[in-house]
C-alpha cells in the first residue's frame, strides 16, 4: 500500500484508484483494455440475460419498442458524451477500453448506451406486464 | 465549448434529459391518445427508477475503481455518495425517466396494433 499511498499523495485519490485497477488486474488476470468490456458483461449483459432468459416470450413481442429506444438513445447520448469529453466534465483512460474509438468515444460507450436502454426498456416491460395483472383497473 | 464549472455535468443533464423530455410533453400536447400512458404504468417508471437509483451506487463504485471512466473535479461537484458521485444520481433518474416513458409509449402503440380495441 506503500506504492499506493504515494500515487495518491503525487496525483490523488483518483490514482490510488488507478493502482487498486492493477492489483484487481493481477488478482484475476484480466487482460489490459478489457475493464470496460469486463464492466458491462457483470453490470449489463449479465443481468439483460438472465431477465431474456426468463421472460423472452413476453419481450420479444416488444422488439420494435426496443428498437425505437435504442435509436432514440443513440441520437441524445452520442452528442451528450461527445460535449462532456470535448468540455473534459469525464474522460475515458485509454489503457481500460479496446482502443477502438468512433467520435472521441471509445467502441463500449456506444455498447453502453445501447444495452443500458435494454436493460432499462427490459426492467419497466417486466413491472408494466406485473402491474397489469396484480392491479386491478 | 461553454463550461459550467463544477456544474457542468449537473447542466448536460439539465440540458439532454430535459430536451428527451420536453420532445415527450409536445407528443403529448399535439398527439393526446398515443402517449398519454395510464396510471399503472406511473408505477412501473416510479419502480424502475427507485431500482436503478439503488445499483447504480456499487455499479459506478466498481467502473471508477476500475478507472473504465473518471470525472474531473473542476466540472463535477466532486462529491461521493454510496461509491457515485452524486450528480450520477441524478442522471440515473432522469435517464431511466425518459427512457421508461419512450418505451412504454411504443410499447402501448404496439399493445394497440395487436388488439385494435384496447382503450389505452
Amino acid at each position: 500500500m506503500v506504492e499506493g499511498a504515494a500515487l495518491e499523495k503525487l496525483y490523488g485519490s483518483k490514482a490510488h484508484r488507478g493502482f487498486e485497477s492493477h492489483l484487481f488486474r493481477q488478482k484475476y488476470l484480466i487482460n489490459q483494455f478489457m475493464e470496460y468490456i469486463f464492466w458491462l458483461a457483470i453490470f449489463v449483459w449479465l443481468p439483460i440475460i438472465i431477465l431474456w432468459a426468463m421472460n423472452w416470450e413476453y419481450l420479444l413481442k416488444y422488439k420494435r419498442t426496443f428498437l425505437y429506444c435504442i435509436i432514440w438513445a443513440f441520437i441524445f447520448s452520442i452528442p451528450w458524451d461527445i460535449w462532456a469529453v470535448r468540455a473534459d466534465i469525464w474522460h475515458f483512460p485509454s489503457d481500460t477500453n479496446i482502443g477502438v474509438l468512433i467520435g472521441g468515444l471509445p467502441l463500449e460507450e456506444y455498447f453502453f448506451m445501447a444495452f443500458v436502454t435494454i436493460l432499462i426498456s427490459t426492467v419497466v416491460l417486466l413491472l408494466k406486464k406485473y402491474f397489469e395483472t396484480h392491479t386491478n383497473l | 465549448m461553454m463550461y459550467f464549472g463544477i456544474y457542468s455535468y449537473i447542466v448536460t443533464i439539465l440540458i439532454f434529459c430535459g430536451l428527451a423530455f420536453a420532445l415527450y410533453v409536445l407528443a403529448s400536447l399535439l398527439r393526446k391518445r398515443s402517449v398519454i400512458l395510464p396510471a399503472v404504468d406511473r408505477k412501473s417508471i416510479l419502480w424502475t427508477m427507485v431500482i436503478f437509483a439503488a445499483i447504480v451506487g456499487p455499479e459506478e463504485y466498481v467502473a471508477l475503481s476500475w478507472r473504465i471512466w473518471i470525472y474531473n473535479p473542476e466540472r463535477t461537484f466532486d462529491t461521493i455518495f454510496f461509491g457515485a458521485e452524486v450528480e450520477t444520481f441524478f442522471f440515473i433518474t432522469l435517464v431511466v425517466l425518459v427512457v421508461s416513458l419512450a418505451t412504454l409509449v411504443y410499447a402501448r402503440r404496439e399493445d394497440r396494433k395487436r388488439k385494435p380495441g384496447l382503450s389505452i
